[in-house]
């Protein structure tokens, strides 16, 4: 999973409450990301087991409205969006520049996290 | 407000919606109606404009791209079979400057030609229409731009060029099935010979009924396709067209311009278009193969 400044703000606003469901409009609000870079967003999170989606269990006749799609981190995009929010914050520290430094070489040695907010 | 906004907002999604895979479009789709629906009830409308339109203007970058998509082959295709024609007449007044250069004018020209060409073969083989039918428009559609351009001009003698256009057309059909039949090392050479002759045995036909509507000599008809690409003083006597002696090839390259370069860049074009899809054809796996046809 390349972690992207966008990438970081959706992990972010989903790990805040890892057990509260999410739907697109709330995270677009939460990110201040649009919708076309959202939801690609959420797709990909999606396909690398990082997020759960389900629909909302309503009746739209009753509810008067459509279903919404809920998203949640799973146990393993939990894990992982915590550390690599960590290595993120770790990276762009102005007061750990030096440390930054030798733990970017281990960072970008992970297979999966490109270690760079592009 | 309710009512145009919601028609916009459902245009701009089903542009979005074909810019994601065909797999999970549907259900993308269904979510974004739901939250455009407490938008729209909110009344919110810029903000319900402004989340359709994100998704409509931008690109899912869902996974690498290995192949063009569906919408943009049709793009391609579409484009290509505007802008063929189009390049190449543009390729023939570009040819017919170079030639004024020389040897090395026609080299150049000859290049370009060869350039278009792969080009052109190179769009249609990526294009939607996998069909080797599809050079049949990629031949009919320039000869009709030909054709009804030609008597444009509002002379007589312009007119002529109808008939030998609408042989050029037949024998470029005629020889595109026979090419899509053979094989490959063979299609390119007969291919191509055969667009060569056709532009020739067209361009022999104008001449010969234009000399014929002048009144010059008509046995140096077969001689105009290869003297006016390599630009040689060839062609009939003196002529007292508009009651002045003039050099008869004089007349007749009046008459001809651009109508031999056009014909074989056409032509040229069409066989290049049909062996590049063909080619292309050859090298997708079956199942593609299959699912296309």
């Amino acid at each position: 999973m390349r972690i992207t400044v966008p990438v970081a703000r959706v992990l972010s606003a989903l790990v805040g409450d890892p057990e509260v469901d999410r739907y697109g409009l709330d995270l677009m609000g939460a990110t201040g990301l649009p919708s076309g870079t959202l939801y690609p967003i959420l797709q990909r999170l999606q396909g690398a087991g990082w997020v759960d989606a389900r629909w909302e269990d309503i009746d739209p006749v009753v509810s008067g409205r459509p279903a919404r799609r809920y998203y949640r981190l799973t146990a393993v995009g939990v894990t992982e969006a915590r550390q690599a929010l960590a290595e993120l914050h770790a990276q762009t520290s102005p007061s750990r520049a030096r440390s930054s430094a030798r733990r970017r070489a281990r960072i970008s040695a992970r297979p999966g996290v490109t270690g760079s907010a592009t | 407000m309710r009512t145009i906004a919601g028609f916009v907002a459902r245009l701009l999604l089903g542009v979005a919606r074909r810019r994601w895979p065909l797999s999970i479009r549907d259900g993308r789709v269904d979510e974004w109606r739901a939250e455009i629906h407490v938008l729209a009830a909110e009344r919110r409308w810029w903000r319900m404009l402004g989340f359709a339109a994100s998704l409509a203007v931008t690109r899912p970058a869902l996974k690498p791209r290995h192949a063009l998509t569906m919408d943009r082959r049709a793009v391609l295709t579409g484009t290509m079979l505007l802008l063929g024609p189009v390049a190449g007449l543009v390729l023939a007044y570009v040819g017919m400057f170079l030639m004024g250069l020389g040897l090395f004018g026609l080299l150049a020209f000859g290049l370009l030609l060869w350039c278009g060409g792969l080009l052109c073969a190179y769009a249609g083989a990526n294009g939607a229409m996998m069909r080797r039918w599809a050079a049949l428009p990629a031949v009919l559609l320039p000869c009709l731009a030909v054709v009804l351009y030609l008597p444009e001009f509002g002379v007589a003698g312009y007119r002529t060029l109808t008939r030998p256009t609408l042989l050029w057309a037949g024998l470029m059909v005629l020889l595109l099935i026979v090419v899509g039949l053979l094989p490959r090392p063979v299609s390119w050479w007969i291919g191509y010979a055969a667009a060569v002759a056709a532009a020739w045995v067209a361009v022999t036909w104008a001449v010969w009924l234009y000399a014929g509507v002048v009144r010059l000599d008509t046995s140096y008809a077969w001689l105009w396709f290869p003297a006016s690409l390599l630009e040689i003083d060839i062609g009939p006597g003196p002529s007292g067209v508009d009651g002045s002696v003039l050099p008869g090839w004089f007349v007749v390259w009046d008459f001809t311009e651009i109508y031999p370069t056009t014909l074989l860049a056409l032509g040229v074009y069409a066989v290049a278009y049909l062996i590049g899809v063909r080619e292309h054809r050859g090298n997708v796996p079956e199942a593609v193969v299959s699912a296309r046809s």
